[in-house]
């Protein structure tokens, strides 16, 4: 109540007078006679996190309070904004220096002047070049992957033409946010360019540069010099509406060189012959009610991540993300070293009595020679889309058979069955009802042993718009070697919106972890068991 | 002590917008300037006149396609009001190839941007949650919303109605 004592008192009742005045989305205010607009996002998280039922005992039995605030002041073309994380631990198993860790930093800090031909940023940003083979520093949510470039960049982009040059460090975070884990990652230098143009409106053609300095200290841990480097060069094309816009076709084609201790060991002036290369494809049509999609890929030993050791090993962190081709949730074990394709073909079969129907197939075909792989990999796949009276009923299924085969012994050594189904339907006005499911069963032959285990993931979500939303969820999870019992994992969650963007949510129950994947990056990510408040404002 | 504040300071984020009303002019738009999926740049600035929905989505998030669907059918209605609908896809490399076939697919007329550096999420949707949508009226922002299912259609459609007037 110390907030509220005598002195503080008025004070929060001024500021928020002051600032109740202001519209409910972004705070406007005049300083020296200027106007300025404060946006915020800020996300009040506590967690208490009993035992996960891993095989560790030092995530278990903690509290967490974990605030993100994200803030931006803009001033007509300025814009200065950051990101707040405040990480307060209760209750930790034991002391440790990487993890459970309080600390309150200023994450993600930039300076923008956004004007209609150009941005320059200068702090933390995210990038990508081209189609992400050279480069791709982006946030993906769906594993607590969050790290960015510091440094400068500027983009200018009017008449056709886009310019992009970029100079910083990776990883400035050096956090995981997924799980607390403070990283042993070193700043590692680099600079970036791209250059495009669009011919007539038409025909955007584009190259790039990427060159990244290697600080690794090594086996030895002395630092050696920087003259290591990767350096990749880029070229791309893309014509987005051939043939009165049936055709679509884009291309792009890398050459990495990769230098240790002054010797070429990847790419061009290397002895591997043609490796250190990356070739990229797409073609989309429309016929009619027939939609098609081709995809290939040619990966030669291409791969930018990471150098230094990190606590996610063998998923180490990586600065690139080159098109899989592959289903979302793949489990991907190497995209270096293959080559490959992927079909889809979409049929719009429309109104079919009391519902309209769209059905889809699949086929996505790899071969990979990483470092001690020879595999052939077919991923079959096909769905059915079901909706009913005008969209407010829909049935989505899903499912397939990916097998990968080792071209030794031809056996199967991967098998993934995998059968996905979304559900929604409309109740009556403003009440709805979800149901989401998943299950894979998989087997993996390895050596003498085969096993065989399925993975699988329900919820059930109902939601009374524009208020609450209430979900149900169940898992299982069964242990590959059959030493333990299978898992069950119940969870429910409960959300009431305040505002449409404003919400707080109680989460409580179990969540299984394990191994994920998405969008070709697969990481650990901790099982979680106990309770969660959070808080979602925005304005 | 330290700590003590900024818990304070969270709490006291939290409280404002509870107290506050939920109504008003809004704040002014941050503008920004990408490439459609015909690689042709487009600004915010282009529709500055008109209500602005900026929607979030990608082709790897379900609830977004159906929302995707049921927008098209609201766009028809009211267009011809000045309403557009600027569809942000944020869609990295690896889903980038999908996302032309799906607006094909499902027959889309609304302007559609690729978002792959993430620029336009860092401005309006730092969270970068899926779905999002951005009410941006004649160059102010006036309302935010999160997620998606069919039971929010009334009220979508209500809020759009209610901004044209």
């Amino acid at each position: 109540m110390e907030l509220l004592s005598r002195t503080r008192g008025p004070a929060l009742v001024t500021l928020i007078a002051v600032l109740c005045p202001a519209p409910a989305w972004g705070l406007e205010f005049t300083l020296f006679q200027r106007g300025f607009t404060l946006d915020l996002t800020d996300t009040l998280t506590y967690a208490y996190n009993a035992d996960n039922r891993n095989t560790f005992e030092d995530d278990d039995e903690y509290h967490l309070v974990l605030n993100k605030l994200d803030i931006n002041l803009s001033l007509g073309d300025l814009r200065l904004g950051g990101r707040f994380d405040m990480y307060l631990y209760a209750g930790e198993p034991e002391e440790r220096d990487d993890r459970y860790v309080n600390r309150f930093a200023p994450q993600q800090v930039y300076f923008m002047v956004a004007r209609p031909e150009f941005d320059v940023t200068m702090g933390d940003f995210y990038a990508t070049l081209g189609k992400g083979i050279a480069l791709s520093v982006v946030k993906i949510d769906e594993l607590g992957q969050d790290t960015t470039i510091r440094g400068g960049k500027f983009t200018y982009h009017d008449h056709g033409l886009g310019v992009t040059f970029l100079a910083g460090q990776f990883n400035p975070l050096a956090l995981d946010s997924a799980t607390g884990w403070v990283a042993a990652w070193d700043p590692e230098p680099l600079v970036a360019g791209r250059l495009e143009y669009n011919f007539f409106e038409k025909v955007l053609v584009g190259a790039h540069v990427m060159y990244h300095f290697i600080d690794d200290p090594g086996s030895s841990g002395a630092e050696v010099a920087r003259t290591d480097h990767d350096v990749v060069w880029g070229v791309g094309v893309e014509i987005p509406e051939l043939f009165a816009s049936v055709l679509s076709l884009a291309a792009e084609v890398d050459l990495q060189q990769s230098v240790v201790d002054g010797v070429v060991i990847r790419g061009p002036g290397g002895d591997g012959g043609l490796d250190g290369i990356a070739a990229y494809a797409s073609a989309s049509s429309q016929l009619g009610d027939l939609t098609l999609l081709a995809e290939y890929k040619y990966y030669d030993n291409f791969e930018l991540r990471a150098r230094s050791g990190t606590k996610f090993e063998p998923y180490p962190l990586l600065y690139h993300h080159p098109p899989t081709l592959e289903r979302l949730t793949a489990d991907i074990k190497d995209n270096t070293s293959i080559w490959g394709a992927h079909l889809r073909a979409d049929y719009n079969l429309g109104q079919r009595g009391p519902v309209e129907l769209l059905v889809a197939a699949n086929y996505g075909y790899f071969e990979d020679w990483a470092e001690g792989s020879d595999l052939t990999i077919h991923d079959p796949f096909g769905s059915i889309e079901v909706t009913w009276q005008e969209g407010k009923g829909k049935l989505e299924v899903e499912s397939g058979v990916r097998r990968t085969y080792d071209n030794d012994n031809d056996k199967v050594k991967f098998q993934d069955i995998h059968l996905e189904l979304n559900m929604e339907q409309s109740l009556a006005t403003r009440h709805s009802l979800k149901l989401t499911f998943s299950l894979l069963q998989r087997s993996r032959a390895e050596f003498i042993s085969e096993d065989e285990w399925k993975e699988m993931d329900l919820a059930l979500t109902y939601k009374w718009s524009p208020h609450l939303l209430l979900a149900f969820t169940v898992e299982r999870q069964e242990d590959p070697r059959e030493v333990r019992e299978p898992e069950n994992y119940f969870g429910g969650v409960a959300r009431y919106y305040i505002t449409t963007s404003t919400y707080i949510n109680v989460r409580g129950g179990q969540n299984r972890g394990g191994i994920k994947c998405y969008l070709g990056t697969c990481r650990y990510v901790p099982p979680f068991s106990g309770a969660e408040v959070q808080a979602v404002v925005r304005y | 002590m330290i700590v003590r504040r900024l818990l304070a300071t969270s709490v006291l984020l939290l409280l404002v917008p509870g107290l506050c009303a939920t109504a008003g002019a809004g704040s002014k738009a941050t503008n920004f300037t990408v490439r459609d999926i015909n690689s042709k740049h487009v600004r915010l600035s282009d529709f500055s006149t008109k209500l602005v929905l900026l929607n979030f989505w990608a082709t790897w998030c379900k609830p977004c396609m159906v929302e995707l669907k049921h927008l098209e059918k609201i766009y028809q209605k009211y267009r011809s009001r000045g309403f557009v609908v600027l569809a942000v896809s944020m869609d990295g490399s690896e889903t980038q190839a999908k996302v032309k076939p799906f607006i094909r697919r499902y027959k889309l007329s609304f302007p559609v941007v690729v978002d792959s550096e993430t620029h336009i999420v860092k401005l309006y949707n730092p969270k970068h949650s899926a779905p999002f949508s951005v009410y941006i009226n004649r160059g102010r922002v006036v309302k935010q919303r999160e997620g998606f299912q069919v039971s929010d259609l009334p009220a979508i459609e209500k809020e759009i109605a209610d901004l044209l007037k």
